[in-house]
C-alpha cells in the first residue's frame, strides 16, 4: 500500500507558493546538447529508464538559440505552456452537485434498447490509450488491460452475454462527448468524473470508483517553483486554475504524456486523481505525493445524451443495472484487488443514488 | 646674296686654316669644310629642338608603319596577324570552355548527383525508421530491433553522405535532421526499453519520437531532396546544351580567314592560298569536332538522360507517398481511428495545440488520404519506368512484379479499413502486422521493388551522364591543337607571297 507522502505543506499551500515567484525553471537550460542517460536497470525490475534532457521551462525567456528551438527540447505531442488562467476551460467550476442517474427497471433488453449494438454483435467502448493499471495495452501480451477494460467486459457479459462482444477504441477526454454524440462510440469509460456541466452533454451511469486529487512531484523538484502538468480541459486543471491561476503549466493530450515530462523534466508536478497518479507512480518509483488530498471525484460510465441518441436514458438504466450487479456479486471487490489494491487503499464502491424526478 | 657673302667670308676664313683635304690638294675640298662647320654650329641645340625631336619620334614610327602598311607586304602582314589574333581567341577559348563544362559535368557526377541520392535515402530510411518503431507498439513481445536498426543505421550513412558533398545553403536543413536524429533513437529507446517493463508510459515516448520525426525531421528530409533534385536538373541543363557562342566564335574565324583569302587575291591576283587553305581546313575541322562533340553530348546527356530521369523523378516521389500512406495505416491501428478520408490523427488534432503542431502540416502525416491516390501515384511511376525500359532498353521484369505487390497491398488495406471503421481492432491487429499479406509485409515488399526499380533508373541516368562526359573527352586537347596548327598554315602559306616582295 502506498504512504503518503510525509510532507506538512497542505497542496493549496503548494500550489499558492507556485504563484509566489516567477523565478527560471530549476533546471539549467542547455538546448544545443540534447543528451539521453539510460540510468542502469540494474537488479530492481521496476526501474523505469528515462531520458533527462534539461530545457528552458520558462514560457516567457525566448529559447536561447533560435535554430535549435526545434530540438530544444520535443514537448510531448499537442502540449503547450502556459499558466493555468489561459489554459483551463475557463469554465466556472460548477459547485452545483451533480443529479443521480437513471434507476434500473425491470423488463429492459438491449435488443429493444439498441438494436443496433445487438446487431453489430459487440459493444464500441472508448478508453484510455495508455492509462496504467486502469485502460492500457499491456506490453508484454499486446492486449488491452486494465480495471476499466475488466469493467467493460463485466458490462458486455451482462447486456450481451458474452464478457468477450466488446471492441475498445481509443478516446481523449476533449472529444468524448462529440464521440458519443456521433454514435462513434456505444460508452467511454476513460475516469471521466461526474460534473454537473459535463451531464448537460452526456449522460452517466452510477459511479464505479472514487478518487481525490492530489500532486505527483517529481524528484529534485523545487516545491516553490513547480511547472504543473494536466491535460488539456480536465477538471484537474479546472481546480488548479481555480487555487493557483498564475501557476505555470504544460497542457497535453494525455495523462502518460505527462509522465513523459515528469521524465524528461519538462514539467515538474502532475495534478490529477489519485487513481490515475497511481498507475503512473507505479511505473516511476522515483517519484512521490505531496500534500493532502483536494477535491474528490467520481468516476462513472459516459453514455451519449438523451437528444442525441434514441433510447440512451434506456441504455444508462441496462448499464446501472449492470454496474449493480458487479457490486453485488463481489465482481468489483475482485477488480479493485486485482488493480489497485496494491496502491491504493481498501474501500468500499462509491456511493450513489438515482434521479427522484426522472 | 647671303649664300654668296658667307660663302666668301668663308672662303677668306678657310684660307687660313688647313683642313684635310687641303693636303692631297683637292680644289673642291672646300665644299666639306662648308657643310662640316654648318652641321657644327648646331651641334649645341636648344631644349624646344631636343623636345620636337624626342615627341616626334612614336609619331614619325607610325607614320612609318602606316606608310609600310599600305604597301603590299604590310597588308599581307596585317591579313595575318588579324587572322591568327581570330583564329587563337576563337580556338582556345573554345578549348577552356569546353573544359570547364568537362569538369562541372565531371563535378555533376561525383558530388550534385551522389548527394541527391544520399538525400533520398535519408528520407526513406527515416521514414521507414519510424513506421517500424510505432508498429511495434501493437505487436506483443520484442519488438522487431533489426529492422528498426537497419533503418536507423542507413538513415545515418546517408545523413553523412549528404553532409560530405552538400553545399552551404543547405546546411540548416541538413543540421535539423542530423541533430534531431540521435535524439529520435534516444526517445524510441526510452520508449522501448519502457515497453520492456511492462510499463505503458512507452506508448506515449513512442508518440512524441514519431511526432518529432514526422513534424521537424521528415519535413527537413524532403525539402533537402526537392532543393538538390533541382540542382541537379538544373546544372545537367546547362551543361548538356550545345556551346554557341563559342561555336559562333570558331565560325567568324573561319570568315576571317576567308574574307583574308579574298584580300590576298585582290592583292596578289592568285585566287587561293595554300596556307590559309590548309588552315580554313582546319578550323573547319575544328568547328565540326566541336559540334559533333556537342551534339553527342546533348543527345546522352539531355535527351537519353530525361528519358531515365521521368521515371527515376515519379519513382522517387510515389515511394515517398506510398510511406506515408503506410505510416497513416500502423498510427491509425495504433490509435484505433478508421482510415476513412479526414479522420483526424489523435495526436495532431488537439485544439488550441499552436506550439504543438508546427507549420509543416502538409508534410505531416497524410490523415485517412485518399489510398486511391497513393496507388494510382505508384501505378503511373511504374507506367513511366516501363516507357523509359522500352527506349533504353532496359530489363523491365521488376516493373511487373512491383504491380502484383502494389495489388496485394491494395487489398490488405482494404481489410485493414473495413476492420478499423467496424472496430473490429482484433482482426485489424491481424491483418496489419501478423499474417503473411499482412499491410507490413505486403508494403515491404512493394518498397524493397520501387527502391530495385530507383536504383536501376538511377544507374541510367548516371550512365548517359558519363556518356556525356566521354564525348567531350578530347575536344579542349583537339581545339587547341588545330588552332595552333592553323595559325602556322596560315604563316607558312603567306611566306611565299612575302618573299616576292622581300
Amino acid at each position: 500500500m502506498r504512504r503518503l507522502a510525509p510532507f506538512a505543506l497542505s497542496l493549496a499551500g503548494v500550489l499558492a507558493a507556485c504563484t509566489a515567484t516567477d523565478a527560471p525553471a530549476p533546471a539549467p537550460a542547455d538546448a544545443t546538447a540534447p543528451v539521453a542517460e539510460a540510468r542502469p536497470s540494474g537488479p530492481d525490475p521496476t526501474t523505469p529508464v528515462a531520458a533527462s534532457n534539461p530545457t528552458a521551462t520558462d514560457a516567457p525567456a525566448p529559447a536561447p538559440e533560435s535554430a535549435t528551438s526545434v530540438l530544444a527540447h520535443p514537448l510531448p505531442p499537442g502540449a503547450t505552456l502556459g499558466t493555468a488562467r489561459e489554459l483551463a476551460s475557463g469554465r466556472e467550476r460548477n459547485q452545483q452537485a451533480p443529479a443521480g442517474s437513471l434507476r434500473p427497471r425491470a423488463g429492459l433488453r438491449l435488443s429493444t434498447v439498441a438494436p443496433e449494438i445487438v446487431a453489430r454483435g459487440y459493444l464500441v467502448v472508448g478508453v484510455d490509450r495508455s492509462q496504467n493499471l486502469l485502460s492500457y495495452r499491456d506490453p508484454t501480451t499486446g492486449q488491452l488491460a486494465g480495471f476499466e477494460i475488466d469493467l467493460a467486459r463485466e458490462i458486455a457479459r451482462d447486456l450481451l452475454g458474452d464478457p468477450a462482444r466488446v471492441e475498445f477504441r481509443f478516446v481523449r477526454g476533449a472529444t468524448n462527448a462529440e464521440m458519443l454524440a456521433r454514435g462513434e462510440v456505444d460508452a467511454v469509460i476513460q475516469s471521466v468524473s461526474v460534473t454537473a456541466p459535463r451531464q448537460d452533454q452526456m449522460s452517466f451511469s452510477i459511479p464505479y470508483l472514487e478518487s481525490s486529487s492530489r500532486l505527483l512531484v517529481a524528484q529534485g523538484a523545487q516545491l516553490n517553483d513547480l511547472t504543473v502538468c494536466a491535460v488539456r480541459n480536465s477538471t484537474s486543471l479546472d481546480i488548479l486554475a481555480e487555487r493557483a491561476p498564475d501557476a505555470r503549466v504544460l497542457a497535453t493530450q494525455y495523462w502518460s504524456d505527462c509522465l513523459v515530462a515528469l521524465q524528461q523534466r519538462s514539467a515538474d508536478a502532475i495534478i490529477n486523481d489519485d487513481a490515475i497518479l497511481t498507475g503512473l507512480a507505479a511505473q516511476d518509483p522515483t517519484t512521490r505525493f505531496v500534500g493532502e488530498p483536494l477535491a474528490t471525484h467520481r468516476y462513472a460510465v459516459a453514455l451519449a445524451h438523451p437528444r442525441d441518441r434514441d433510447g440512451a436514458g434506456d441504455l444508462v438504466r441496462l448499464v446501472n443495472s449492470s454496474l449493480e450487479r458487479i457490486r453485488r456479486d463481489g465482481t468489483w471487490h475482485r477488480l479493485y484487488r486485482r488493480w489497485l489494491a496494491d496502491y491504493l487503499p481498501a474501500t468500499e464502491p462509491p456511493a450513489y443514488e438515482y434521479r427522484v424526478k426522472e | 646674296m647671303t649664300g654668296n657673302r658667307e660663302a666668301a667670308s668663308l672662303y677668306s676664313a678657310t684660307r687660313g686654316t688647313p683642313g684635310p683635304a687641303d693636303e692631297v690638294g683637292d680644289a673642291d675640298a672646300w665644299v666639306d669644310r662648308l657643310f662640316a662647320d654648318s652641321t657644327a654650329q648646331s651641334a649645341t641645340p636648344g631644349w624646344r629642338e631636343r623636345l620636337q625631336a624626342v615627341a616626334a619620334r612614336p609619331w614619325r614610327g607610325v607614320r612609318g608603319l602606316a606608310s609600310y602598311a599600305t604597301t603590299t607586304p604590310g597588308t599581307m602582314l596585317i591579313i595575318c596577324v588579324i587572322s591568327t589574333l581570330a583564329i587563337l581567341a576563337a580556338g582556345l577559348s573554345t578549348a577552356a570552355s569546353s573544359r570547364d563544362r568537362r569538369e562541372s559535368l565531371d563535378q555533376l557526377l561525383t558530388a550534385t548527383e551522389p548527394t541527391n541520392s544520399a538525400a533520398h535515402d535519408l528520407y526513406t530510411s527515416l521514414s521507414l525508421a519510424d513506421v517500424i518503431a510505432a508498429g511495434d507498439v501493437v505487436k506483443p513481445g520484442a519488438p522487431a530491433e533489426q529492422r528498426y536498426e537497419e533503418a536507423i543505421d542507413q538513415a545515418s550513412i546517408a545523413a553523412l553522405d549528404v553532409a560530405s558533398r552538400l553545399p552551404a545553403d543547405y546546411a540548416e536543413l541538413l543540421s535539423t535532421v542530423y541533430r534531431a536524429m540521435p535524439e529520435y533513437a534516444a526517445i524510441v529507446a526510452t520508449a522501448r526499453a519502457n515497453l520492456r517493463h511492462g510499463y505503458p508510459v512507452g506508448v506515449a515516448y513512442m508518440a512524441q519520437a514519431s511526432a518529432l520525426m514526422q513534424e521537424s525531421v521528415l519535413p527537413a528530409a524532403g525539402e533537402l531532396f526537392n532543393a538538390t533534385r533541382e540542382r541537379v536538373s538544373s546544372e545537367q541543363a546547362e551543361l548538356t546544351r550545345p556551346q554557341w557562342v563559342p561555336l559562333s566564335g570558331l565560325l567568324a574565324a573561319i570568315g576571317a580567314l576567308a574574307l583574308g583569302q579574298w584580300w590576298l587575291w585582290r592583292l596578289t591576283k592568285r585566287r587561293l592560298n595554300r596556307g590559309f587553305l590548309a588552315a580554313t581546313a582546319l578550323m573547319l575541322l575544328a568547328t565540326a569536332w566541336v559540334g559533333a562533340a556537342d551534339f553527342a553530348a546533348w543527345r546522352a546527356g539531355s535527351v537519353d538522360y530525361h528519358v531515365a530521369a521521368t521515371p527515376w523523378e515519379t519513382l522517387t516521389t510515389s515511394r515517398i507517398v506510398a510511406q506515408r500512406a503506410h505510416t497513416d495505416e500502423t498510427l491509425a491501428l495504433v490509435e484505433r481511428r478508421s482510415l476513412a478520408p479526414g479522420e483526424t490523427s489523435a495526436t495532431r488534432a488537439a485544439p488550441g495545440t499552436g506550439a504543438g503542431t508546427t507549420a509543416a502540416d502538409e508534410s505531416a502525416v497524410p490523415r485517412g488520404e485518399d489510398f486511391a491516390a497513393t496507388t494510382e501515384a505508384v501505378a503511373r511511376a511504374l507506367d513511366d519506368f516501363d516507357r523509359a525500359a522500352a527506349v533504353l532498353n532496359v530489363d523491365s521484369s521488376a516493373s511487373q512484379v512491383a504491380r502484383v505487390q502494389l495489388e496485394n497491398w491494395s487489398q490488405a488495406h482494404a481489410e485493414l479499413a473495413a476492420a478499423l471503421s467496424g472496430g473490429n481492432f482484433g482482426y485489424a491487429d491481424e491483418v496489419s502486422a501478423i499474417s503473411e499479406v499482412s499491410t507490413a509485409a505486403t508494403y515491404t515488399a512493394l518498397d524493397d521493388t520501387l527502391a530495385e526499380l530507383i536504383s536501376v533508373t538511377r544507374d541510367t541516368m548516371r550512365s548517359h551522364l558519363t556518356e556525356s562526359l566521354r564525348a567531350s573527352r578530347a575536344v579542349s586537347l583537339v581545339v587547341a591543337l588545330l588552332s595552333f596548327l592553323a595559325v602556322v598554315a596560315v604563316w607558312l602559306g603567306i611566306r611565299p607571297r612575302l618573299q616576292e616582295y622581300l
